[in-house]
């Protein structure tokens, strides 16, 4: 795991390995910026808040500046988990230097990035910059919104607020944080066209801009966003008078459990998941020393379900405005999706099993869902993962589903009106519905395209062509294959600690072909005489005093127990090789101020049978 | 249990065999044979000491061990299972899964993936284990929960769990590697790959994975059954290592056994 040391505040590290990150002064290097707020809300933002900003924001410029590896996941993914130390200024240390303030800080940031984090808070030495630099283009507009939701301009964000707005009636204000002009400009139509389409006054949209700056942002998995989204929610809903805020994701992609096996941990995002919002409303209560909630209404909607609710609203021909794609470097005009990332092949899902394809063109995507060659680099990767999975939870039974994805777990317990098993069976249906909908997808496109797929016009590597194509046809074992290949196994009683003396070659000689030589064979023949006549006449094997036996072998008590310990580990291998369960008396025994002995359970054969092939023994 | 003493286990197909349904009609095979073998093997070895592999494992031997005893609340608090004890399944599994999170976080220096997959592995074993004991006929109760999870404290119940956890472990490895690679495996230039043969794939991974572990089934059964029924030993995170020293090696060398060509 690599270390880093990120000093905050500072214009220049105090040494070669750290990096510096200030918001401010001469080493500026973290934009943060929040616009459109009302001069009343700006007021009221307590000095903390304005720390936890901070906070967030040098969280997650560190985040995007300080790299998890490559690709290669060498040495199992050991660069993807990074060790970051933060020493930052703050207002309220008193709050901060809190052990648990900064355990939450540490578990929830955890289990969000999979990195592991501490934190040094100190009291700022210089004076800030006043607090209203952060925030741009003051208005004098009303504050009092029922809802402060979070906004990212996708299908799940947008039916959010539509459900809110349209069907609730309720007032909104919706937070929108982007890291490019690309994402801020869909934020800004959506909102245009809510309001053209009479919203004017139910919306009211914040955008928030935290960037670095004059430094290279190398990293792009950005784990930490959503504890950046987050807070900036948080100290809007604080300035609104607000004691809860809303996130919008749909529960399949909440809860997100890896598609594929090299997905591992963190690397199948969690920035919305049950526990982070868990996580998150406990600092944030602390924080507040109030009780904080952060909503998630479509938690138990699948895409279709959340896609659906754009078309209640009566806004489906706005559908094509919102943007999911992950990539906004690959949009052009033409398409503001690539296809091929997991959130493009989940959106089109979602849209196609919601019966709205007319409302969003195909053409919008690079690569069409089902229909487009993706045997370009890794396009048909994810979209094979993504079917695969979703076939494999539909053949799962309510029984087997934590079996066989054990993932599932993290999210049973982060529900407070559900008991675990309760969350189990509620999360089991949504995913159920959600593999039901893939596969309505599928079997439509089956019926369009079925004289395409019967003339072999389709690409071989559509999603359509590999969904149905099937090159070997695999004949499975016997339905007993399995417990007969455990009972075989279970039969076989504990083996036997055998050995063999070759007294011409002097040498202990084992099953696996060990031997043991030397000065090892002689405290073995030290023993032997007591062993053969206690186990010919049936009695106990006598030990014999340490001193004793020292003697018989010419040398000190010392060298005796070295030679000993020796023994011992010449013997080790014989767990693997034999199946021996062994520990340090398993042959020469030793019983604390009595003696030594070979131990009364190992059976001497002749030099013969030990070299014979080995006999099969099953138990009873 | 040795190779030594059972010659050649069962082997529905060998590795060769399952690696042919990723490339097209028995072209060359080898490397990735090799590599797929390379990576159970190097994981397996690295595994041990890998402090969230053994927790695990140490769970999976003192958490039906502490649901036979009389103080089950206190047992479980020892082990790290926090809170009161749990009245079903996916609470059990939750708070297992805490358990081992809270290990995961502490090894701050050495976490990887494979802590992360040991983790999902054992839950996995455990539910699977779990799942027939408990009664079918009514909702389970606490209680029967607590009976059930005791009775996987036999050493037949722990080779059965032990196995299981080795398998899913091993399983999980393969996949984290081969699907990093699905896209150079699957396509037109593959001339026959689909999500059926994929599927098919995995299957027999799984079942080499399976059939691959069942070399340390009889040895988990003899030393739970010397060390804590014959010698009454309160097992150690440092009992469960040494365990696992021996029992990941016969796994090993099962691994290189069945890259052989079939």
């Amino acid at each position: 795991m690599r270390q880093f040391q990120i000093e905050c505040g500072a214009a220049a590290p105090s040494r070669p390995d750290a990096i510096a990150m200030d918001v401010h002064g001469k080493g500026k290097n973290v934009n943060l910026r929040i616009d459109c707020i009302t001069r009343t809300m700006l007021a009221n933002v307590p000095e903390l808040l304005i720390d936890l900003l901070e906070i967030a924001a040098y969280i997650y410029c560190a985040d995007q500046r300080l790299s998890r590896g490559t690709a290669q996941l060498a040495n199992f993914g050991e660069s993807w988990r990074r060790n970051l130390h933060f020493t930052i200024p703050v207002r309220e240390p008193g709050f901060w230097q809190q052990d648990e303030v900064q355990r939450l800080l540490a578990d929830t940031l955890g289990f969000l990035s999979d990195d592991s984090y501490s934190f040094e808070f100190r009291k700022a030495t210089r004076p800030f910059l006043s607090r209203d630099l952060y925030f741009h283009d003051l208005i004098d507009a009303s504050a009092d919104y029922d809802v402060v939701s979070m906004f990212s301009g996708g299908v799940d964000s947008f039916a959010g607020a539509l459900q809110d707005a349209v069907l609730r009636n309720r007032s909104i204000c919706l937070v929108g944080h982007s890291s490019s002009t690309k994402v801020r400009s869909i934020q800004q139509k959506l909102v245009e066209e809510l309001k053209a389409r009479g919203l004017e006054r139910r919306i009211t949209y914040i955008p928030v801009w935290v960037t670095n700056e004059n430094v290279r942002a190398s990293e792009y998995t950005q784990r930490t966003r959503s504890f950046l989204f987050a807070c900036l929610g948080l100290v809007i809903a604080y300035m609104s008078g607000k004691d809860s805020f809303t996130f919008y994701e749909n529960g399949v992609v909440s809860i997100n459990p890896p598609v594929a096996g090299d997905v591992v941990g963190g690397r199948a995002t969690r920035t919305t998941h049950p526990r982070v919002f868990r996580g998150l409303e406990e600092l944030f209560s602390t924080l507040l020393d109030r009780p904080i909630t952060i909503e998630n209404p479509l938690q138990w909607l699948t895409k279709r379900e959340v896609t659906t609710l754009v078309q209640e609203a009566g806004m489906a021909e706005l559908l094509a405005l919102t943007n999911s794609c992950t990539r906004p470097r690959s949009w052009t005009a033409a398409h503001k999706h690539c296809g091929a990332c997991s959130q493009c092949i989940d959106r089109r899902f979602g849209v196609l099993a919601a019966g709205l394809s007319e409302h969003e063109p195909a053409s919008n995507y690079k690569v069409d869902l089902l229909t487009a060659d993706r045997s370009a680099s890794d396009d048909l990767r994810m979209a094979v993962s993504y079917v695969s999975f979703f076939r494999r939870v539909g053949a799962t039974s309510k029984e087997r589903f934590l079996v066989d994805f054990p993932e599932i777990v993290s999210a049973i317990n982060c529900f407070p009106d559900l008991s675990a098993a309760e969350a189990g069976d509620r999360i089991y249906n949504l995913f159920q519905r959600q593999a039901k909908a893939v596969e309505s997808v599928i079997t439509a496109g089956l019926k369009e395209h079925a004289a395409a797929l019967f003339r072999n016009e389709l690409p071989a590597a559509s999603l359509l062509s590999i969904s149905f194509a099937r090159n070997s046809v695999e004949a499975p074992p016997p339905a007993n294959y399995d417990s007969q290949a455990k009972a075989f196994i279970d039969r076989l009683a504990a083996p036997v600690f055998e050995f063999a003396i070759d007294q011409s070659a002097k040498q202990v000689v084992f099953r696996d072909g060990t031997t043991l030589t030397d000065a090892s064979f002689r405290i073995v023949e030290a023993l032997l005489e007591n062993f053969r006549s206690a186990k010919a006449e049936g009695r106990e094997v006598p030990f014999v005093r340490p001193p004793d036996l020292a003697d018989r072998l010419g040398i000190t008590e010392q060298s005796m127990r070295t030679q000993l310990t020796r023994l011992r580990d010449a013997i080790e291998p014989l767990a693997v090789s034999l199946g021996l369960v062994l520990d340090q008396d398993s042959f020469v025994e030793n019983r604390p101020r009595v003696g030594y002995r070979l131990n009364p359970r190992l059976c001497e054969l002749s030099l013969a049978d030990i070299r014979a092939p080995t006999p099969r023994r099953e138990g009873g | 249990m040795g190779h030594q003493r059972l010659g050649k286990l069962p082997a529905h197909r060998l590795l060769p065999e399952i690696v042919r349904y990723l490339l097209d009609g028995g072209t060359p095979t080898a490397d990735l044979v090799d590599q797929v073998t390379e990576v159970g093997r190097d994981a397996l070895r690295r595994a041990v000491k890998d402090p969230v592999f053994i927790e695990a494992l140490w769970l999976l031997v003192r958490l039906p061990q502490a649901a036979g005893s009389s103080a089950f609340v206190d047992g479980l608090a020892a082990l790290g299972l926090k809170g009161r004890p749990p009245g079903s399944l996916p609470e059990l599994l939750a708070a297992f899964d805490s358990a081992l999170e809270r290990v995961q976080r502490r090894a701050a220096g050495g976490a990887t993936d494979l802590g992360e997959m040991a983790r999902q592995a054992a839950l996995s074993a455990l539910a699977e284990a779990l799942q027939p004991r408990l009664p079918v006929l009514w909702q389970p109760t606490a209680e029967d929960l607590r009976h059930s999870v005791a009775s996987l404290r036999s050493a037949d119940a722990f080779a059965d769990l032990a196995q299981r956890f080795h398998s899913r472990f091993v399983d999980r490895v393969i996949h984290y590697f081969i699907d990093r690679n699905l896209h150079r495996m699957i396509g037109p230039e593959r001339a026959t790959k689909s999500l059926n043969d994929v599927e098919a794939f995995n299957g027999a991974i799984r079942r080499h994975c399976d059939e691959a572990s069942l070399i340390m089934r009889a040895f988990a059964r003899d030393w739970l059954g010397k060390n804590f029924y014959r010698d009454g030993k309160a097992l150690t995170q440092d009992d469960v290592r040494r365990f696992a020293s021996y029992s990941v090696e016969k796994l090993r060398i099962e691994l290189a056994q069945r890259k052989g060509t079939s």
